[in-house]
């Protein structure tokens, strides 16, 4: 009955342009749960005025990050210099406008790095077990059991200060925690029963790992990337002020606060700015991270 | 070697634990007839649900055969085992959990149909799949929907046109209703039977609700702890069961009636750990005519004069 099948499928491609009109896409829904939460809105307007400060750091500000002025040091606030001047003589906020360049630059490589290692680990131990598992498991134990700072600090010093060693340092003990999340949701998604509907279809092994495993392991992969950034973030900052990270004369949030230490007392507008500047960044990272985290699930509805 | 369509012999599935092996199917031994409804009864954690798992090949069997049409396919290789899942299809009990939440009906209804080269082509699978739905009575614009935009009822209608859509000739149903509303488990049972006449279908039904296996079933099985204590005829059984077991389960079912009281409770104590099996009888402990026999051998499923088997020793 060629007819009636040519009729049914008018009638469904008909049926389903009528619905498209009305629907809206997956990622349209998403966006609406994240617009829904207002912390996550607000976390992030927050990220996005980082951003902007970041990019447009050269013409927010007149001044250069990098030029000493004797005469000028260590100013209050003041109409030239809003946030006042550092030891050196350089204004606080172009500094701190530049530091965000390298806040963000650090986090993104940071969780870049450490999250390419961790999930594709992650992945491989959930899913083939035995020893693999058994491998990437007990380096994790052993990398957990040490602190992660001290660790990182360890080995930032045997390398040497500069960027990219902070970010190998801090790559290679963060990766462990993405390896056990994703593991474990991995796991978990094995022993499903969607998985097992899937085996009795008879889909094959590669089949199952890239349409059923991936596609449900993704947005806990996204949200540890989110959550993990802002802890990226101040791990950083934390090797800079403790003079392990990235090199003084640059322009970076954790090196000013360990530099306004010593002057806390007399212009305390140096550390205290920075420290807000990594309090904004962390909070508005951190609103995004739990946001998302309630708009990728899609078993939340909209309520 | 046997003439049933499906049949499975000492068929025994354990699982190791700590503890030493855990029985969860033990010698089960049962035929299935082309066209049948096979109904099988038990407490939750009595086996049930792995001895169809093992008999679709989803777990690896200890020991025992299966025969599929007169053909063993209890030690399949993995190429023959892709057949079998034409012919071999199962519905689970939660639909909540059974469908990919990341696919499309559309998705998971075309998989079956892609993997086994039923359709080859975009147009025909989306024909297939319309008849899939309209068989569920569901309409073709579902196809574009996620199982969180759909109900519990709309979900098992899914995952039984999936079990469908692979044309095949057997489908076991694992508690196809007990996670649903009960206005929506009639409405299932009733699609469900209209698809079994449509392509002459064999169902397996497992469930611990009696009176589902008394309405859906032609033949069935009763099992406790890993093994079936009493088959035979729907029909017979529920008129009157000979198993102590059986006596007491279904006695267990409250009466409809409200000016009756709540039925006396035959069964006491607890069902033993799988792991730790009683000697003898199975259900000696919990037996309320146990006698030195039962302690020390095992009964077999033995035939009685009705047609019916039993594996008591009161019945040997």
């Amino acid at each position: 009955m060629p007819e009636r099948d040519e009729a049914l499928y008018q009638e469904a491609i008909e049926d389903i342009r009528n619905l498209k009109k009305q629907r809206s896409s997956q990622l349209y829904l998403v966006w609406l749960r994240f617009k829904k939460n207002k912390l996550a809105f607000v976390g992030l307007v927050m990220v996005c005025i980082v951003l902007l400060v970041a990019l447009l750091a050269p013409i927010l500000t007149p001044y250069d990050p990098y030029e000493t002025d004797p005469f000028n040091r260590l100013q209050p606030p003041s109409r030239q210099n809003w946030l006042g001047t550092d030891e050196l003589g350089r204004d606080v906020l172009t500094r701190l406008f530049y530091g965000t360049r390298i806040a963000l630059l650090i986090g993104v490589l940071i969780v870049l790095f450490e999250g390419t290692i961790g999930i594709t680990l992650g992945i491989l131990s959930g899913f083939f077990g035995g020893v693999i598992d058994n491998i990437v498991m007990r380096l994790v134990d052993i990398l957990r059991s040490f602190p992660v700072i001290i660790l990182a600090m360890a080995i930032a010093g045997i390398m040497g200060q500069g960027i990219f060693n902070v970010i190998i340092a801090m790559g290679i003990v963060g990766w462990t925690t993405y390896a056990r999340m994703v593991r474990s949701k991995i796991l978990s998604i094995k022993e499903s029963d969607y998985v097992e509907a899937a085996r009795s279809i008879g889909e094959s092994r590669v089949s199952i790992i890239i349409r059923y495993i991936l596609p449900n392991a993704l947005p806990t992969a996204i949200i540890m990337v989110c959550i993990m950034m802002p802890t990226a973030l101040i791990a950083s900052s934390t090797l800079s002020f403790l003079g392990v990270g990235v090199m003084p004369p640059t322009a970076d949030w954790g090196s000013m606060i360990s530099a306004g230490r010593d002057y806390l007392l007399n212009a305390p507008w140096i550390s205290t700015s920075a420290g807000f500047a990594i309090m904004f960044a962390v909070l508005g990272f951190n609103f995004i991270g739990d946001g998302f985290r309630d708009a990728l699930d899609p078993t939340t509805k909209r309520s | 070697m046997s003439e049933s369509w499906l049949s499975v012999k000492n068929l025994s599935k354990h699982f190791d634990t700590s503890k030493g092996p855990l029985k969860a199917v033990d010698s089960v031994s049962l035929d299935v007839n082309k066209g049948d409804s096979y109904g099988l009864v038990g407490e939750s954690g009595c086996g049930k649900s792995t001895l169809i798992r093992t008999i679709l090949r989803l777990l690896e069997p200890t020991s025992g055969e299966i025969f599929l049409e007169g053909r063993e396919i209890a030690k399949a290789s993995r190429q023959s085992i892709r057949n079998l899942r034409r012919k071999m299809s199962l519905v689970f009990q939660s639909p909540h959990s059974s469908l990919n939440p990341r696919m499309t009906v559309y998705d998971t209804l075309a998989r079956p149909l892609l993997v086994h080269g039923i359709t080859r082509n975009k147009k025909d699978t989306t024909i297939e799949i319309v008849r899939l739905l309209k068989l569920m009575g569901l309409q073709a614009e579902h196809m574009i929907r996620y199982p969180h935009e759909l109900s519990g009822g709309q979900k098992q209608r899914i995952a039984i046109a999936r079990a469908l859509a692979v044309g095949p000739e057997i489908v076991f149903l694992d508690e196809p209703t007990s996670a649903l509303d009960v206005s929506v488990q009639t409405k299932i049972l009733k699609l469900l039977d209209l698809a079994k006449k449509e392509k002459q279908l064999t169902y397996f039904y497992i469930s611990h609700d009696i009176n589902l296996i008394r309405v859906v079933s032609d033949k069935m099985g009763v099992m406790y702890l890993g093994k079936l204590v009493e088959i035979g005829e729907t029909s017979t059984i529920m008129k009157k069961p000979f198993h102590p077991y059986a006596v007491g389960l279904f006695k267990a079912v409250p009466d409809p009636d409200p000016d009756k009281k709540l039925p006396e409770l035959l069964l006491t104590g607890e069902v033993p750990s799988p792991v730790n099996t009683p000697s003898g009888c199975v259900f000696h402990p919990r037996c309320p005519f146990t006698w030195d026999r039962c302690r020390k051998e095992v009964p077999v499923l033995l035939k009685q004069e009705d047609g019916r088997g039993v594996a008591c020793h009161k019945y040997s």
